[in-house]
């Protein structure tokens, strides 16, 4: 009687231990990893050094090579707060100072035919960055 | 006996009942449809996508240039970022110089003039249907700080980071303008131009000369020292006076 109940209890024991790892093998067979990126992570930003990190000039608008039907062009971009930028086209220059955040943006006149303008920042210890763009002013259709 | 097999038995049904009941919603949340909608999103983004880009595969662009080679429906240039560049020129391409007295044609037009070309720029190609091809004659800029002042020749020399030094001539007709921290400006002249001072000449290259440099414009920055890179030492050096006579 007694031995009756041991294996009995023991089968029992065994037959629990096998469905249950029949549904955890399941249970792992049917997870999968979402393709989309996890919304709770949040990616560390390590900061890569930047050779001459102040003296950096970008240029949101022209875009190089555009053509345009406006006697106007307005010129943005970004640098170095302290910097003086210098937008030079073929006849005219135009001498701003960027805001506190490093933007600057203002316009230039611009003659008929291509136009070259030329970007330039120069920093508080004299260092210059130049960037060029060529604008072009046509009415024509083609 | 009895009691005991029940409660087993009881047992049993709870784990399985359990275990059934977790693995359900498991079974039931099966992220394959999200997988193939997701699959169908981006194919129907690609096909967005190539299409845009077939759509904006031609667009009008305008370049500058310095022709190195000309043949009769193609001109190469180096454009102002020192890349070679194709135009191709066909009947309809008009072309056009400040210096032509008649007819300008494909035929005019030599190595080493500075062009405009106007056109349909193919992005697959990378190459510009000319439609119209000026030549021009574009101002010259120069970086650099003063590096002597010859005020009898009204010519100050500019010396640039690459250590080159370029006679620049002042002219009545130039216009000098000196700049402040602040960007404001004020006028400016000859006389107010000192050694080692940043400045920005704007000007075109002497008929006589192409080495110097006729200012049109003069940007004066008294407050900014020169560019670092420049390594010339620019030190004031009294000027020869010339023997005091009897």
């Amino acid at each position: 009687m007694k031995a009756e109940k041991i294996i009995l209890s023991l089968i029992a024991v065994c037959t629990g231990l096998l469905v249950a790892g029949i549904g955890f093998y399941f249970y792992q067979s049917t997870k999968t990893i979402s393709q989309a990126p996890p919304k709770n992570i949040t990616s560390i930003k390590t900061p890569t050094p930047t050779p001459n990190a102040k003296t950096v000039l970008t240029i949101f608008t022209p875009i190089d090579e555009e053509v345009t039907d406006k006697k106007t062009v307005t010129v943005s971009g970004n640098t170095a707060k302290e910097a003086i930028i210098i937008i030079s086209a073929n006849t005219n220059d135009e001498v701003v100072t960027p805001a506190q955040n490093g933007n600057f943006t203002t316009t230039l006149s611009i003659q008929d035919g291509q136009n070259i303008l030329e970007i330039t920042a120069i920093f508080p210890n004299g260092q210059e960055v130049v960037e060029t763009r060529t604008i072009t002013y046509s009415a024509e259709t083609f | 006996m009895n009691k005991l097999n029940l409660i087993i038995v009881s047992l049993f049904a709870l784990v399985i009942v359990s275990l059934l009941g977790y693995a359900n919603p498991v079974l039931a949340l099966s992220p394959t449809p999200t997988i193939k909608a997701d699959t169908q999103i981006n194919q129907l983004k690609d096909r967005i996508a190539s299409r845009v880009a077939q759509l904006k595969l031609v667009d009008r662009r305008g370049l500058i240039g310095t022709v190195t080679e000309v043949t009769a429906s193609q001109i190469t240039i180096n454009d102002i970022h020192n890349t070679t560049r194709f135009a191709d020129v066909d009947d309809l391409t008009k072309f056009s110089s400040p210096s032509a007295k008649g007819a300008f044609g494909i035929s005019d037009i030599s190595k080493g003039s500075k062009v405009g070309i106007l056109g349909l720029y193919n992005k697959q190609s990378r190459r510009i249907l000319s439609r119209f091809v000026d030549v021009m004659i574009f101002p010259q800029t120069l970086h650099g700080a003063i590096s002597s002042v010859d005020k009898e020749e009204f010519v100050i020399n500019v010396v640039s980071q690459d250590g080159t030094t370029t006679a620049v001539e002042v002219e009545n007709i130039t216009k000098t303008i000196s700049y402040d921290t602040n960007a404001q400006g004020t006028r400016s002249g000859f006389s107010k131009m000192k050694i080692g001072e940043h400045v920005i000449v704007i000007g075109f290259p002497s008929k006589t000369d192409q080495d110097r440099i006729l200012a049109s414009r003069i940007l004066l920055f008294p407050d900014v020292p020169k560019n670092p890179n420049i390594k010339v030492d620019l030190k004031i050096t009294p000027s020869p006076t010339s023997p005091v006579k009897p």
